[in-house]
């Protein structure tokens, strides 16, 4: 996020603590792409991660009292997206009620260079463990540097490191199967 | 590993939630009053509560003060009127001694 629009965030931030309902608006439609984004792309599933944005912009506007700045803001969102999503694949897995492959498309998919090749991409980023997903996530769509996604995740950097090493080579190596495989 | 991250950040795209998203997360936040107007709620109530306390305390006061003089007016009307009743007494007193003690000055010449 650029620091402009950081900064904007924390100008709003401060009317929103003040009780005005239409700069904490400001804030959600400032930080609704991100939020909906990480949260669809855990989750592959157009309703939840609706639910979970909004979910997370309730509890937001519970503890504005508490988020410092701009800055900290748009991290606290990031932080509480990802555990939720984690929370919410912990659930979904114990009460198996929906195989993420049977997932609905989402409601605004974005224009891109090779459809099909992209969705294999997002099922398989789908099947890795939470950590790793979350760790994909944050590092190709948010991008954010592996400290960045340390200080979210309250893991260490080096944990950070090796879980996405792994998790790359764990999807570059179903790639060439497939690959393999259709030729 | 170049190519596998630039076809994860063509997949990873951000997307816009649906219409209006913004609009039904503001319409699921509580219907509170900001809190700014609570406390200028609670600090009228507390001017409120001095002031009546005050006042109160006051009037109070005031009536002691009124009783008090009252009582002090009583006490003096009480005072005034054994004096006078006092007086009264030591002046028949001194009445009653002169005829008592009144002697012809002949008497005393022939004792003398």
């Amino acid at each position: 996020m650029a620091s402009v629009t950081i900064e904007l965030v924390g100008v709003l931030l401060d009317r929103s603590v003040q009780g005005d309902a239409s700069a904490f608006a400001g804030i959600v439609r400032a930080n609704q792409s991100m939020v909906y984004s990480v949260a669809w792309s855990f989750l592959r599933d157009a309703a939840l991660a609706e639910e979970l944005a909004q979910d997370v912009f309730l509890e937001l506007h519970r503890n504005l009292r508490q988020i410092e700045s701009g800055a900290h803001l748009v991290s606290w969102l990031r932080r509480v997206t990802v555990n939720r999503c984690i929370d919410r694949v912990r659930k979904r897995k114990r009460e198996a009620l929906v195989a993420l492959d049977d997932a609905p498309e989402p409601s605004t998919p974005a224009a891109e260079a090779d459809p099909f090749a992209s969705e294999q991409l997002r099922r398989m980023i789908a099947s890795l463990p939470e950590k790793q997903r979350a760790i994909v996530i944050l590092r190709y769509q948010e991008d954010m540097d592996p400290t960045e996604i340390a200080s979210v995740l309250s893991m260490p950097v080096n944990t950070v490191k090796s879980k996405l090493h792994r998790a790359l080579a764990l999807l570059r190596g179903k790639l060439d199967r497939r690959g393999e495989m259709e030729s | 590993m170049n190519e596998i991250e630039d076809r994860l950040r063509n997949a990873l795209q951000r997307r816009e939630p649906p219409p209006g998203f913004a609009e039904r997360v503001m319409a699921r936040l509580p219907r509170r009053r900001p809190v700014f107007v609570w406390w200028r709620q609670m600090a009228a109530i507390a001017a409120l509560l001095v002031v009546t306390v005050s006042s109160a305390m006051y009037e109070r006061h005031r009536e002691m003060e009124h009783r008090r003089a009252e009582q002090a007016s009583r006490e003096l009307m009480v005072a005034l009127r054994l004096t006078a009743s006092k007086l009264e007494h030591v002046k028949y007193r001194v009445a009653r001694s002169s005829v008592v003690v009144k002697v012809e000055p002949d008497e005393v010449k022939g004792d003398l």
